[in-house]
């Protein structure tokens, strides 16, 4: 089993945000001449199944192992974090047509973050090359890929176009598809996951100003899901991230955490568990 | 909408037929709305509201507009439509409503599950 251990490079906000969108872009972050290397490596190796690729040490150590990369693995899966055994590049040739909504088979309960799937483009993906789009917080959502063949636009998403060397991290079952594409251009995006190996813990950079009792657990989806829920669920899932799973209790109403933070209190939030103060 | 009208005609030609009143024009006129329906396509416009009600506002679309898939503008704001009624407005007839069985569901939050399918022949 490859691993990889690193210091954290997230601090509390940014796992939390993690926890809210269930999305990160990490643009440009490979170096150019890796970027030509590896389209190199694809023009040579036309096959969607890559994974010889994960052989290949300037690869491994370069994209991989990229910095910014694993820094925010390491604050999301914890220390030790398995690397990716399997590689898989979605190479399209436009112009082609939307995809649909899907979430990804082999999805599983939730908050557990378990894995993280990672997309890395090696060539600049404007929208003309059909980028992926994610709707960011609906791994909070619940639905199936079956159920999603239908939907088109939905307010919300967002486009993940990005440049050449652009990685961007995601909860595995995040809703997203294949936009369309209006050139002839070729896209290459390779996908893959890293594994965590270890129980969960703040083991992130901390911030001493951050306090879980009032900071913002909404969610961009919020508007399809039942009011306030997704601020329990973004909430469970930091908790769980911290460790505190067996902790995390809610009481409904105007309690913590599901009266946010827009309406101005004139106390501390009802039946925050102190279990899960810092 | 069409049978209707169909039915409606020969019935008033069998009603001209028995009264010796027949003619040709009238036939003629059947004949026309035949020719018309024989080139109706079925549109159909999927919206995904943020409740049950056909006043709630948008949170998805997508549409099959003369046997192609089209996801509508880009922008939310240039959607064709704020809402399910202004779509019944404008001549698009429900023929799907929320399946409000999933709909509740107090466990966990759910995903657009408020989806209304409407369509349109023409």
């Amino acid at each position: 089993m490859r691993t990889h251990d690193c210091p954290p490079t997230l601090n509390d906000s940014q796992v939390l945000d993690f926890c809210r969108t269930g999305f990160l872009m990490l643009e440009g972050v490979v170096a150019d001449g890796i970027n030509k290397q590896t389209l190199n490596y694809l023009k040579a190796n036309e096959s969607p199944t890559l994974s010889p690729i994960l052989n290949e040490p300037w690869f491994v150590e370069a994209v991989i192992c990229n910095p910014q990369t694993v820094g925010a693995v390491r604050s999301l899966l914890g220390s030790d974090f398995r690397l990716p055994g399997l590689m898989s590049n979605h190479r399209e040739q436009g112009p082609f047509r939307a995809a649909w909504w899907h979430v990804d088979g082999g999805h599983l309960e939730r908050p557990e973050l378990t894995s993280l799937q990672v997309f890395y483009y090696p060539q600049d993906t404007p929208l003309e090359m059909g980028p992926t789009e994610v709707l960011p917080g609906s791994h909070h959502l619940t639905n199936t890929a079956k159920a999603m063949g239908h939907l088109g636009r939905l307010t919300g998403s967002v486009s993940t176009a990005a440049p050449a060397g652009s990685i961007f991290l995601t909860v595995y079952y995040i809703w997203h598809r294949r936009s369309r594409a209006t050139s002839s251009n070729l896209r290459n995006m390779l996908k893959y996951n890293y594994f965590r190996t270890q129980q969960p813990q703040r083991d992130w950079i901390k911030e001493p100003q951050f306090n879980p009792m009032d900071v913002d657990y909404s969610s961009p989806v919020s508007l399809f899901g039942e009011q306030s829920y997704h601020r329990k669920a973004t909430a469970k899932m930091f908790f769980w991230l911290c460790g505190k799973a067996e902790h995390f209790n809610v009481s409904g109403g105007q309690s913590w955490p599901f009266a946010g933070t827009t309406h101005q209190r004139v106390d501390e939030p009802p039946n925050f568990p102190q279990a899960l103060a810092f | 909408m069409y049978r209707n009208l169909l039915v409606q005609l020969v019935d008033r030609c069998i009603e001209d037929f028995r009264a010796g009143a027949m003619t040709e024009a009238s036939l003629l006129k059947l004949r026309g709305v035949l020719d018309r329906s024989s080139g109706q396509r079925q549109h159909l416009l999927y919206l995904q509201a943020e409740t049950s009600s056909v006043e709630s506002s948008l949170l998805g679309m997508s549409m099959v507009v003369d046997g192609e898939v089209d996801d509508g503008p880009e922008d939310p704001d240039g959607w064709p439509y704020k809402c399910v009624l202004d779509a019944m407005g404008d001549g698009w007839r429900v023929i799907g409503f929320p399946d409000l069985g999933r709909v509740i569901n107090m466990s966990e939050p759910q995903g657009a599950v408020c989806d209304f399918i409407l369509e349109k022949w023409d």
